[in-house]
């Protein structure tokens, strides 16, 4: 018998397979199924895209009809919405099935404070607030629970979400539904959807440097520790319950902006605006556009808003039975989602031309 | 309050108040008592070393002391504060870190963001001052990549510094998990067999550097491990544990040759 106290215990590494020097051939399924770092893109080269891409959605409204803006305003809004979501559910591994109740109590707060005569820009930040508070008191219980559980949970909160509209009717006129007043102040000369739409776009901006905010550094450190080893989480000296009711409450406000933007732009919201499907849509987004990513929200949200219009156009029928199908074989297929795609398409790109890369990777 | 006198020399005993006080701990699964009256205690800068045979209870004090197990009874203090009840977060903000015996990793996230995870106790920076990017938040990242490029240097750790953790060979995993422990600059190190899938040199290596650490941070070390020579080259004093009972205590070398120890391990001569 060996005894543990002498020296002979010391076991070597099993050695690694030397890395082939190229990556031998695989099948398109197995080339969508890659997981996907970010594209190692140099500041000046990203903010230039984003600036870009932030100048172009500016010019929209000014050049196309108001049934494109509308369009565009949606995926704006369902972007804040996912943008949140992924930071719960991506980064921090706690699923929400129930942000349509977010969605609906932003857009209730801003109908009902622009019904009282406040206007209804002003009340977008008060959405955001009303929502994080609810969210908060929602989430303390709740985040208590794991997994399924939290899942039934959040389910359930979508589920009575259009049964409480109808109820609370002295506040949200239940079913008959409510309207807002979503026109730009009369000193500022643009229509009703250009205005809403460049609205959304600068909520979306200020959403997405948060978010990116918020994945980087210590506290994307903290949901990424709690998603994947909770334990562990604690014994770095996360609060781990603070940490997540704290996140599923910033999540919950941007819904709520979401929420509020969504009231203006339709201009009339009721109950049914706000059901169990429009949930599962931003859950799809998430998963869609890419898990745990920034940009795979909107590419999400884009997808979200297209699909079914596009199908529709083909046959009326044919609108969700594609969405269905489309959504099952991104589960299966593309488990990375679209920017996972988009990333595995540009890396040879980024590869090949240096000045696109910051000057370390060169 | 107890007092352990440091032998530091003929004209001058040193008198240092330990900085972890373990006393009288018992701790039950089911029927199975696991840890059955152990005590110790660690003072700061000295390294003492946890050893005994499978089963002994090591794991389970190193749980007990950063809260993953409740004890049945007895106490645990940490620098006068009493650990026993304390949330595990908390335990952690006092300066406690600690390594797992099968590792405590994020194996998705690379080497370098699995470290800076561990500055999480030591930096600032929540929800509206990240949102806000407050020049602190900046201040504290860059101190913190700082602080664990140091690291991963001084742990042979910069080749795979962007490699996820996941990918690499055990032995290295544990030294990243060691670096993660000491970038909080923790005032109580937990080590859970560090030399765990490590080869000689190596050890002799991470003997150094623990060694080297906790003189210059004058950081308490308490450390479970088997490798004898990692034992003897570092800890200033060995608590051998045996069926959850203290069984002996004293310098690497006596406890070594201590009869009673040399039977724990080996069994009686048949």
């Amino acid at each position: 018998m060996t005894t543990q106290l002498d020296e002979q215990t010391e076991r070597a590494d099993a050695p690694e397979p030397a890395a082939p020097a190229r990556a031998p051939r695989i099948t398109p399924v197995e080339w969508l199924r890659t997981p996907r770092p970010p594209l190692p893109l140099s500041k000046p080269v990203s903010l230039t895209l984003g600036a870009a891409g932030v100048v172009a959605l500016a010019i929209v409204p000014f050049v196309n009809p108001s049934w494109v803006n509308l369009h565009v305003a949606l995926v704006l809004i369902f972007a804040i919405v996912a943008m949140g979501l992924n930071l719960l559910v991506g980064m921090g591994g706690q699923v929400s099935l129930g942000h349509a109740a977010f969605f609906a109590v932003g857009a209730y707060t801003t109908a009902v404070v622009g019904a009282a005569g406040v206007p209804a820009v002003a009340t977008l930040p008060l959405a955001g607030a009303v929502a994080f508070a609810i969210g908060w008191l929602f989430g303390i219980p709740a985040l208590r629970l794991q997994g399924l559980q939290l899942g039934l949970v959040t389910l359930a909160l979508a589920l009575v979400t259009p049964p409480a509209i109808r109820q609370l009717d002295e506040i949200t006129r239940g079913s008959r539904g409510i309207g807002i007043d979503g026109d730009a102040p009369a000193w500022i000369p643009l229509d009703q959807d250009q205005w809403v739409t460049l609205l959304a776009l600068a909520a979306f901006v200020l959403a997405w440097i948060a978010t990116a905010r918020f994945a980087r550094g210590r506290l994307g450190r903290s949901f990424v520790a709690i998603r994947d080893a909770e334990l562990v989480a604690e014994t770095l000296g996360v609060a781990v319950q603070r940490t997540k009711v704290r996140l599923f409450a910033t999540s919950a406000a941007y819904a709520g902006v979401g929420g509020g933007l969504y009231a203006m732009l339709l201009e009339f919201i009721g109950p049914e605006n706000f059901g169990l499907t429009l949930s599962i849509s931003f859950i799809t987004m998430i998963v869609v556009g890419g898990i745990a990513t920034v940009p795979g929200a909107v590419l999400g949200a884009a997808f979200v808003q297209a699909v079914p219009a596009i199908a529709g156009e083909i046959d009326p029928a044919a609108a969700g039975f594609t969405y269905g199908v489309v959504l099952l074989l991104f589960v299966f297929f593309v488990p990375f989602g679209l920017i996972g795609v988009i990333r595995g398409a540009l890396r040879p790109l980024v590869d090949r031309v240096p000045w696109l890369r910051p000057r370390r990777l060169r | 309050m107890r007092i352990i006198r440091l032998d530091t020399g003929p004209d001058s005993p040193l008198v240092i108040r330990p900085l972890l006080e373990v006393d009288d701990i018992h701790l039950s699964f089911g029927g199975v008592r696991a840890l059955d009256g152990p005590g110790l205690t660690v003072a700061p800068g000295e390294i003492v070393g946890l050893i005994g045979p499978n089963g002994a209870g090591k794991t389970s004090l190193f749980n007990c002391i950063s809260g993953l197990y409740a004890p049945d009874s007895g106490s645990i203090r940490f620098a006068g504060a009493e650990l026993i009840g304390m949330p595990r977060h908390r335990i952690a903000r006092l300066g406690i870190g600690r390594t797992f015996q099968n590792l405590g990793l994020i194996p998705r996230l690379p080497v370098l963001h699995n470290v800076l995870a561990g500055t999480y106790r030591t930096t600032r920076g929540g929800f509206w001052a990240t949102a806000l990017a407050l020049p602190q938040v900046a201040r504290d990242e860059e101190q913190a990549t700082r602080d664990a490029l140091k690291l991963l240097h001084s742990l042979d750790l910069v080749d795979v510094a962007l490699e996820p953790v996941g990918t690499l060979p055990f032995g290295t995993q544990k030294r990243v998990e060691l670096a993660r422990a000491l970038v909080g600059e923790p005032r109580l190190l937990l080590v859970d067999e560090p030399a765990n899938g490590l080869v000689h040199a190596e050890v002799m290596e991470l003997a150094d550097t623990i060694r080297r650490l906790a003189s210059e941070r004058n950081m308490a070390v308490l450390v479970v491990e088997h490798h004898m020579g990692l034992v003897r080259s570092i800890c200033d004093r060995v608590v051998v544990l045996d069926f959850g009972r203290l069984l002996a205590e004293g310098k690497p070398r006596e406890v070594a040759n201590d009869p009673r120890v040399v039977e724990a391990y080996l069994g009686t001569a048949a």
